[in-house]
């Protein structure tokens, strides 16, 4: 069981890097970004269909990563230019919409076929204790740490990241303080655009290749970032790489497989009844 | 003009009209008070000239430069600041990082400090847990730290005690007398009116009267006049300097 325990990590490690993404969504752009995976599928689907073509692995990710960059710079600048000084909750909500309309002209491109994805490292593992670990899922797995060590430092550290938080709290008034908020918050939704494709890159090879999947991935990643409440790149990392570990324990008993998919659902289920516990009915509501 | 200049300046909220074909003058080492009652449409009008909503109609200067499509960034970095309504802190940066979003480097950042000794103990603590009067200290002092040309107050003493009130007031002159532009929207007409040079009073979105401070401060039953009825009595001596 241990062995599909750890076969978990690759999983677990996308799911960790896709919700530091939305975490940092969350905090610096003031959105709940339901389209972040869709985004990113088509960043990961470039990489693919380069691959297709004979390209290297590095360089299909690079392009792959930059398509990723390049549809969440559009997509944040319409929000930027229509929502801009709109409350979280209509952002998020034009975000559930950017989501559908990217999944269903993924869709309508890419068919439901799932396609032969390039596998990290070319899919080679290692034995520690007697487990076959693969390299990718601890490379995945290692990032999702260093880009949260990384967001934190950034963001408490330096000019720019001060410069951020301030935006995400009051966008306004840092824009009269000569804090170009919009283009910043273009700037974090490329980066994370970019983030996003490069982690379904990896984790594509093990999920199934056809859109739709990667799309969806999106729900583990949400429930992941929800355990620190879409404010902790730390417990979002815990969350993805435990939602993965389960995920993957799960292969273990096949009567208990076929339920895996509701496994977000419970943790997100979980996370609001602790988080809501001392709520009284009326404030709740 | 060195300052600010309103030439025929209109806002519209929603399809009506809150101001209208105000015509302002803020130079540049002078205080410019702007009084009126609630709902005369003194905060949509400094909105509209940082940018905050469009206005409708007639320009704005800012040192000589239209400014009317400029953006809030660009107005900022044109030398144009706006210190809000409400003590708006980023509250969950401490004191230093507030100021610092809007100081070109640490050194500046430090040195809008000394305009407040009282916010240098207070620097690593969260905004949102400083004291009201310590709040505002710091608003301004984030103004501060962009080195303005025109700063524009907007109702600085709401909910502050009096004390602190009449600690932070001298220090529009003071930067007044340094060559800056302030634009003072207060309530506490008495205070404002004892540091400014040249008074507006809106009332309806119109500017009802322009007088020197000096002379509105000398007529209190005048200025009462222009709140309540939106006019100067008939015998009033301010009726040649009336807008």
């Amino acid at each position: 069981m241990f062995n599909y325990a750890v076969s978990g990590l690759i999983y677990g490690g996308a799911y960790a890097l896709v919700a530091v993404c939305l975490v940092v969504m969350f905090r610096m752009v003031r959105v709940l970004n339901f389209a972040q995976t869709a985004i990113g599928a088509i960043g990961a689907y470039v990489a693919i269909i380069l691959s297709e073509h004979g390209w290297a692995y590095l360089p299909a990710a690079l392009v792959g990563a930059a398509a990723g960059a390049g549809v969440a710079v559009i997509c944040g600048s319409l929000m930027s230019a229509w929502f801009a000084d709109a409350p979280t909750e209509r952002r998020s909500t034009v975000a559930i919409a950017i989501f559908i309309t990217l999944l269903t002209l993924g869709f309508r491109i890419a068919g439901s076929t799932p396609r032969v994805a390039p596998e990290l490292f070319g899919g080679s593992t290692f034995r520690i204790f007697g487990v076959n670990v693969t390299w990718a899922g601890l490379a995945v797995v290692l990032a999702a740490i260093v880009l949260a060590f990384l967001v934190d430092v950034f963001l408490r550290g330096t000019r720019l990241g001060i410069r951020l938080r301030a935006q995400s709290e009051r966008p306004q008034t840092a824009e009269l303080l000569g804090v170009p908020s919009r283009w910043l918050a273009v700037g974090v939704w490329g980066v994370t655009g970019a983030i996003t494709a490069v982690g379904l890159l990896v984790v594509t090879p093990s999920r199934g290749a056809d859109f739709l999947s990667i799309g969806l991935l999106i729900l583990p990643a949400l429930a992941a970032a929800s355990l620190g409440l879409f404010r902790s790149t730390w417990l979002a990392v815990v969350g993805g790489v435990g939602i993965g570990i389960i995920t993957g324990m799960t292969e273990y008993w096949p009567e208990v497989k076929q339920y895996q998919d509701i496994i977000p659902l419970a943790v997100i289920v979980i996370v609001l009844m602790w988080t809501q516990r001392k709520e009284v009915w009326d404030a709740a509501r | 003009m060195e300052g600010l200049e309103l030439s025929g300046f209109s806002v519209d909220r929603a399809g009506f009209p809150i101001v209208r074909k105000v015509d302002l003058v803020v130079p540049r080492g002078q205080v410019t008070v702007m009084l009126g009652p609630n709902g005369a449409g003194k905060t949509t009008l400094l909105e509209a000239i940082s940018g905050l909503i469009p206005a409708s109609g007639g320009t704005a200067e800012l040192d000589g430069a239209k400014i009317n499509r400029a953006s809030r960034v660009k107005r900022s970095r044109l030398g144009l600041a706006h210190v809000e309504q409400g003590r708006a802190v980023f509250g969950e940066l401490t004191t230093f990082e507030n100021v610092l979003v809007a100081a070109k480097d640490r050194d500046a950042a430090e040195e809008a400090f000394s305009t407040f000794p009282e916010l240098v103990q207070r620097r690593d603590t969260l905004a949102r847990s400083l004291s009201g009067g310590e709040q505002q200290m710091l608003v301004i002092a984030r103004a501060l730290a962009m080195k303005p040309s025109t700063i524009l107050v907007d109702e600085m003493s709401l909910g502050l005690a009096p004390v602190i009130v009449r600690r932070l007031m001298p220090i529009w002159r003071r930067l007044a007398d340094e060559g800056m532009a302030v634009l003072l929207v207060e309530q506490f007409a008495a205070l404002a009116l004892a540091i400014g040079d040249e008074a507006y009073v809106l009332s309806r979105g119109e500017v009802a009267l322009r007088a020197p401070a000096k002379d509105l401060a000398a007529r209190t039953e005048d200025l009462r006049s222009v709140y309540l009825h939106g006019h100067l009595p008939a015998d009033s001596p301010l009726r040649g300097a009336s807008a």
